[in-house]
């Protein structure tokens, strides 16, 4: 598999499934075509960069179904949702649930084309994101357990004195710890490994700002 | 030979003699009148002679140019005469005779004549025989004639007077006959065994603008009646009101035209009827005929009404299917413009071969005659102006409804198939309308199918039977729910929330407009069938695009996810 990120289109009609393709194809981006979700589906790689252009409204499975089936993985290529008309509260729900763009048929070449550089870059951003992630979690499987709770404390915005009272150990302990962690998280500062930690757990985000 | 007249003398008194009858048509030669007195003799001629010669003498002279002779009688040849003379009851002959009780004229004619003639008693003063005493005399006779006269006087003045009230009563039948022919709204006239008008009643001059002494006498049919509505010669030889007093048919003819006096027409419709006399010969036509000007108006009145309904109903189904529809053209535009800006950009770009191009352009054509055809569907089902009952191809209008309801199959996730049987290739329809028909019940299916998890398929059918082609629209659907299913085909009746429950009634009138009835099947579960027959016709007349794609006896389905 190249690295090179591919165009996947996703249409149940073959002329507009083509015509976007050669489209595609006359600006040098690669492209692949599929005429049903499920054959796009069957062909699902998380590793393969690039965009999907997705018509919203088909047969047997619709393109909110196949969005709605790629959040559950962890990595997609960012949705550009193509409707026809009087579809576009769908669009709306799809922009919703995640899709980058919308563009209703017929469409300009330019819009379209403009649509899926964004998400191409968007792509390579998530997936840069994603390597970034991957690493933190990496870094954080190494802490033992007593380092992953000073760290919990230390996230909670405590200082080493409460924390060595909380945890019942001496407070050159938890420096010791803390040491340990910010060597093991190859963080330089503590707001580097605020950052990181959030990366992983985006939800802690309030925690911290109150700090 | 001087005659001697029957002379009945009797002696009642020889003085007054000559007061009785006797004749005196005798003449004598020395120019005296021969009279003969005829004299009963009891006691023998000769005594009766001698007895009665003196009355003789004294007539003779006392009646000049006159003389009397005596003759003696024979009793038994004078009785019947004697019976014949009134007889003083006491005179000798009665006495002798017995005939005291007869009578005797006193008007013998000859007598009389003489006396008159000789103004002797009683005419010796003429004045005194007078119309009273003819009266007197004849009274009876008179009183008879007087009688018989007035009676006859009478009798006919009364045959007069009924003859008078007869015709008096006949002229009021007749004015009443004319008042009522008059009084009726139909035009009524009547014609002879010539053809040449013999009545005619105000409102057939009223209705013709001809005046009745216009048309009387002569030949109605040249003069109302002679050209047909398309401008046509109308020959008497062909006209239904000779036609009815030659074969004594009555008839109704319910279009033609009658001309008026200004030279334009009207319509009208018209019965014949033959006229008989009382022997029951056919004498001529009665025709009594309508003026439907206004009926027709009327009618193209309705028809229009019904025209425009019908149209804002394909305009409203339309309306339901803009958004499928829209869909079914943006699809080929989007195609058409995508492809042809990435053949800009690869020339652009350098990268195009003339290969390449050529595909492109290609597939742009083709998609440009989609797009065409769509549009070429839409506007043929929703024109204004109602085409006639003509000879269809059934694949045409398969094709109509494939076309409009694609898309919206394609939502609903519905296969839908047509199938079009041998030899069911055309059929006598007023195409839009039964086009209607299809997108109604094919909708129907799509809804009764947007819920199900079973596959979901709607076949469109058509299959020869005899004289017909049966049309049947199948699903797979639900089935219909409780109830007649004829409840459905009336108006407002639906089970869903947006319906309005016009699509069957709809259809079931387009049905019966074609001489159809629609018709269900449905089995629970399995899906329901909707049915009907259309006339089959051998030719649809004139090539059928269409139909030439599609082979008799073929099948084709669209798998609108593939295609669209
Ligand atoms: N193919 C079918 N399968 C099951 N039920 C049907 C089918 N076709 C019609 N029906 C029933 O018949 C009812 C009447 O149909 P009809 O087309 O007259 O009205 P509607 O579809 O409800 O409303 P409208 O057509 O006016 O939008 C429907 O509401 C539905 O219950
Ligand atoms: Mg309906």
């Amino acid at each position: 598999m190249s690295n090179d990120p591919t165009v996947f289109i996703v249409d149940d009609d073959d002329e507009v499934r083509e015509a976007i393709g050669l489209l595609m194809d006359s600006v040098g981006l690669a492209a692949e075509t599929f005429d049903s979700a499920w054959a796009y589906l069957n062909c699902f790689d998380p590793k393969r960069p690039g965009c999907l252009v997705l018509d919203v409204r088909m047969r047997h499975m619709s393109g909110l179904e196949l969005q709605e089936r790629l959040t559950e993985e962890p990595l997609h290529p960012p949705i550009i949702i193509i409707t026809g008309h009087g579809d576009v509260p769908m669009a709306v729900r799809a922009v919703k649930n995640g899709a980058v763009d919308f563009i209703e048929k017929p469409f300009n070449d330019q819009a379209l084309l403009d649509a899926v550089h964004r998400a191409l870059e968007l792509d390579q951003e998530q997936r840069g994101k994603a390597l970034e992630v991957a690493q933190v979690q990496d870094r954080l499987e190494r802490l033992t357990k007593r380092e992953r709770e000073v760290l919990e404390q230390i996230l909670a915005g405590k200082r080493n004195k409460v924390i060595a009272a909380d945890l019942g150990i001496s407070q050159s302990t938890v420096e010791a710890h803390r040491a340990k962690v910010m060597e093991k998280l190859e963080a330089r500062s503590l707001s580097e490994l605020m950052r990181m930690v959030l990366l992983v757990y985006p939800d802690r985000a309030t925690n911290a700002a109150e700090n | 030979m001087p005659a001697l007249s029957l002379i009945l003398l009797l002696s009642l008194l020889p003085t007054a003699l000559p007061a009785q009858g006797a004749d005196s048509t005798a003449s004598a030669a020395d120019g005296q009148r021969e009279v003969r007195i005829g004299v009963l003799s009891h006691g023998g001629d000769a005594h009766t002679r001698d007895h009665w010669a003196p009355t003789a003498d004294y007539l003779t002279l006392q009646v000049p140019g006159h003389r009397f002779s005596v003759v003696p009688l024979d009793f038994d040849a004078v009785e019947p005469a004697v019976a014949l003379l009134q007889m003083p009851a006491d005179s000798t002959a009665a006495r002798a005779g017995g005939y005291s009780d007869w009578t005797v004229p006193l008007d013998y004619q000859s007598v009389q004549k003489l006396l008159r003639e000789e103004h002797r008693a009683p005419y010796d003063e003429e004045a005194r025989f007078t119309l009273l005493d003819a009266l007197a005399q004849y009274w009876l006779a008179v009183l008879a004639g007087v009688v018989a006269l007035l009676a006859m006087v009478l009798l006919t003045s009364r045959v007069l007077q009924l003859n008078h009230r007869l015709s008096r009563a006949n002229t009021r039948l007749e004015r009443r006959h004319q008042l009522i022919l008059d009084s009726v709204a139909e035009g009524i006239y009547g014609v002879d065994l010539n053809g040449c008008t013999t009545f005619v009643n105000k409102a057939m001059e009223g209705m013709s603008g001809w005046r009745a002494e216009e048309l009387i006498g002569n030949e109605t049919h040249e003069i109302i009646h002679h050209t047909r509505a398309d401008g046509e010669p109308h020959p008497k030889d062909d006209c239904p009101v000779y036609a009815t007093f030659r074969d004594e048919q009555p008839r109704f003819v319910d279009e033609d035209v009658f001309w008026r006096r200004d030279g334009s027409s009207f319509p009208v419709e018209y019965s014949a009827t033959p006229i008989r006399d009382e022997q029951g010969t056919t004498i001529g036509t009665v025709v009594v005929c309508r003026d439907i000007t206004e009926r027709r108006e009327a009618a193209d009145r309705f028809r229009r009404q019904e025209a425009e309904q019908a149209h804002f109903m394909r305009l409203s189904t339309l309306g339901e299917m803009a958004s499928g529809i829209a869909h079914e053209l943006n699809q080929p535009l989007t195609a058409i413009s995508t492809n042809a800006r990435a053949c800009v950009r690869m020339i652009d770009a350098e990268r195009a071969t003339v290969a390449t191009c050529l595909e492109v352009m290609t597939k742009i054509a083709d998609q440009a005659e989609r797009a065409g055809e769509v549009i070429r569907h839409i506007r043929r089902f929703v024109r204004k102006e109602e085409p006639e009952m003509a000879p269809v191809a059934v694949a045409d209008i398969f094709e109509t409804v494939l076309v409009l309801m694609r898309e919206d199959a394609r939502r609903a996730g519905v296969l839908l198939h047509r199938q079009v049987g041998f030899g069911a290739d055309c059929v006598m329809a007023q195409r839009t309308q039964i086009e209607q028909v299809l997108l109604n019940l094919v909708r129907n299916a799509l809804e009764a199918m947007s819920e199900q998890l079973r596959e979901r398929r709607v076949l469109l059918l058509a299959r020869r039977n005899g004289d017909v082609v049966e049309m049947r629209i199948v699903d797979t659907g639900p089935g219909l729910g409780k109830g007649s299913p004829e409840h459905l085909f009336e108006p407002f009746v639906t089970t869903k929330p947006q319906g309005l429950g016009v699509g069957l009634s709809i259809s079931h009138g387009i049905i019966d407009a074609h001489g159809g009835r629609l018709r269900v099947d449905s089995t629970p579960g399995i899906g329901a069938t909707f049915f009907f027959s259309l006339p089959h016709v051998d030719d649809c007349g004139g090539p059928q695009d269409a139909a030439n794609s599609l082979h008799t006896g073929g099948s084709e389905t669209d798998y609108a996810g593939e295609r669209a």
